[in-house]
């Protein structure tokens, strides 16, 4: 039985129907998911993806969304691992985990984006070996700052002496670890040896089966439990009616995306065909189809943006036909609640 | 300057008895739902702000909320009440992210941030070499935050702005969206009230806030302290071309406050029993000379004495915590006094007086 949660259009462009970020209708679509049981709302960490139309910037947002919610999971899809000390973003995670009853999922990557650092001034690493070494190691400091009191760490990249973490994480040992990526070198296998789930941006159902074999073969290299880790996809979500105005709302967000990248835009129909081929577009009953299909090479979860946010209608009917029909899982917390813990 | 002062609160995060910490002298351990508690009364009470300590390793057992998760998980759930941290380390965060951190809570508050940012005492220097921060000397601490003050306000102010400083730098960068308060967030620089006031605490300080700071503040001091740092703040501005007149003047404090003579002195010896051979305890004559302690006349006579000097923002510790009696007692019996009482005047950010340069 899958989980389904959901991205937050935090940045113009995450919605092909509006490039308004406004936070009260953010917090009303996260605050919607949750009394639809959607079992988490995500955030992406950057800070420029929606050029001057803007973005928010994720831990601020998920956090003033933990104080909003009481039930659903937040997480970030994914916190970019070169834009913060290590150190303090396992601290950041203990503390949201402890104010939000062990609802945090962190999500974490190399991070990616060149532009977007080296304007920041922050360092960018070129090598891509070395933005996974570095991912590699933050995540043994994160996990010993979670589990050991006080601690030592002495890395290639990071490191600290007799720090504590305190107040540790609700979740045991650790708020669940999403790694995001699909690189087959280095990064299934770090989410074979670290991850408590996977998270992979869209890919064709026979991609995602090929790439998780990958991923169960480190996992048996490393001596992990194949099934140990949550095996989740990305996408976008649009159940339409087949009308016009969406296939030109689809078409032109398509395109803006394409421009960004670099590439030529598409004449509208390649674009809403090619919208519709790599998401989940289309009317409900094809929806749900596209869904089983994935759900057939073993997709555990999906975390869509749903495009015609902040329209709830997707939303709504994605929750009632498709959760409702194929079944959802209640959200995944990690271990048993810490009783020793507030109150 | 003049007018009715505001009286903000500062949220226990951290738990300081067994003499760990002399700002929570009674808190035993953390308790998120009576922090919850406090904030949503603290706004119901009038109190215009709350304010978030930026830490990594105080009280006992090194166990204190990381400031800025706080302060946004605050945002979420009040509406009133401004929010700021104290202080938010330079050290800590890259600047500007910290621009970009700070637009996205003001946006998602609807511009009730203060933004109050530090570069580090000697005090910090343990915890940030223990999570792996590279510490400056004092010189060196000082430019790379006066640099990280000019890269934040460009984020929030200016078009793609780029920066190329010694220690921090930005290239074109976008912050968007901007900050909600105009021309930005109020930006809050401060001094330390522990230092004598024979000293000369921090000269180069004082020309940073005359320069970049839309208020001052120092950490719990006396009178005399506050009014000879005041006089080394007006001389920083008459340096630097800057207008006395457009800097607000804020105090951190810690109160004991109660009903009757009586009850203080219990709670001082509920102190005392709690913190043995706790040396801020020591002397409480002494120690009333920078903290508040006594019933709700002795209380608004002291703070009457700073707002003489022209402080019109206190943020304060109630020493009592995690009772809300102090904080209750505050609000019903001194605020008013000074116009600040339920419901009065929580919307003091806005329109900002500008640096005048």
């Amino acid at each position: 039985m899958p989980g389904y949660s959901v991205c937050l259009p935090t940045f113009a462009g995450g919605s092909a129907f509006t490039k308004s970020i406004e936070w009260t209708e953010l917090e009303a679509f996260a605050l919607k998911a949750e009394s639809l049981g959607y079992s988490a709302v995500w955030v992406a960490d950057h800070f420029v993806l929606g050029h001057e139309e803007g973005e928010h910037e994720a831990w601020t947002a998920i956090s003033a969304l933990a104080g909003a919610t009481s039930e659903i999971r937040i997480g970030t899809l994914v916190l970019g691992n070169t834009h913060r000390n290590p150190a303090l973003v396992a601290k950041m995670a203990a503390t949201l985990d402890y104010l939000s009853a062990g609802r945090l999922d962190l999500g974490i990557g190399a991070g990616w984006y060149r532009l977007e650092q080296e304007s920041y001034g922050l360092p960018w690493v070129e090598s891509v070996k070395e933005r996974m070494d570095r991912l590699e190691e933050a995540i043994e400091l994160m996990k010993a700052l979670f589990t050991q009191e006080p601690v030592t760490f002495r890395g290639r990249f990071y490191r600290v002496t007799d720090a504590p973490c305190q107040p540790a994480p609700i979740q045991k040992p650790w708020p669940r670890i999403w790694i995001g990526g699909g690189g087959e070198q280095r990064t299934l296998r770090i989410v074979a040896k670290h991850a408590d789930a996977w998270n992979i941006p869209a890919v064709p159902p026979e991609e995602y089966a090929r790439k998780s074999d990958v991923l169960r073969q480190y996992c048996e290299a490393v001596g992990r439990g194949y099934s140990e880790i949550e095996r989740t996809m990305e996408t976008r979500v649009l159940i339409t009616d087949g009308s016009s105005q969406a296939d030109n709302r689809l078409a032109s967000w398509l395109n803006h995306w394409r421009r960004t990248a670099g590439h030529e835009p598409l004449a509208n129909e390649d674009a809403i065909n090619r919208a519709k081929s790599v998401y989940v577009i289309g009317t409900v009953d094809e929806c749900r189809a596209k869904v089983e299909a994935y759900l057939k090479v073993g997709v555990e979860h999906f975390t869509p943006y749903f495009l015609d946010y902040p329209d709830t209608t997707s939303l709504e009917i994605f929750a009632r036909d498709i959760m409702g029909e194929l079944g959802a899982v209640p959200p995944k917390r990690q271990g048993t609640l810490d009783t020793q813990g507030p109150q | 300057m003049a007018g009715t002062p505001g009286f903000g609160f500062a949220v226990p995060i951290f738990a300081g008895t067994k003499s760990v910490h002399p700002r929570t002298p009674l808190l035993d351990r953390l308790d998120v739902a009576q922090l919850a508690r406090s904030i949503v009364e603290g706004e119901r009470l009038g109190y215009d702000s709350m304010w978030a300590a930026d830490h990594l390793t105080t009280g006992i057992d090194g166990a204190i909320m990381e400031g800025w998760t706080f302060m946004s998980w605050a945002a979420g759930m009040t509406s009133r009440m401004r929010i700021g941290s104290i202080h938010l380390a330079q050290l800590f965060r890259n600047p500007a992210l910290t621009a970009k951190m700070a637009a996205t809570l003001d946006c998602i508050s609807r511009g009730r941030l203060d933004f109050f940012y530090e570069p580090g005492s000697p005090f910090s220097r343990r915890e940030v070499e223990a999570y792996g921060f590279e510490w400056l000397d004092d010189a060196d601490r000082m430019a790379a935050f006066e640099e990280a003050v000019q890269i934040v306000k460009l984020m929030w102010t200016r078009d793609r702005p780029s920066f190329e400083g010694r220690f921090h730098r930005i290239l074109q960068a976008i912050c968007y969206p901007r900050p909600v308060q105009r021309p930005h967030p109020p930006v809050w620089i401060g001094t330390f009230g522990l230092l004598a006031a024979s000293d000369t605490p921090e000269p180069h300080v004082f020309d940073v806030i005359a320069r970049h700071a839309n208020g001052w503040n120092s950490t719990p001091a006396s009178v005399d302290h506050c009014r000879a740092v005041l006089g080394g703040l007006r001389q920083a501005c008459e340096r630097n071309g800057r207008d006395f007149g457009t800097l607000k003047l804020s105090l951190e404090t810690e109160i004991l406050i109660a009903e009757t003579g009586g009850q203080v002195s219990r709670l001082q010896e509920l102190v005392n029993r709690r913190n043995p051979g706790s040396k801020a305890f020591e002397d409480w004559p002494k120690l009333g000379e920078t903290f508040l302690v006594g019933d709700a006349a002795a209380v608004t006579r002291k703070i009457e004495r700073y707002v003489e000097l022209g402080i019109d923002r206190f943020i304060i510790w109630f020493m009592d915590y995690p009772s809300l009696d102090g904080m209750r007692l505050f609000a019903r019996k001194v605020m008013p006094y000074f116009g600040a009482a339920l419901g009065g005047r929580p919307d003091r950010g806005g329109r900002l007086a500008e640096p005048g340069r």
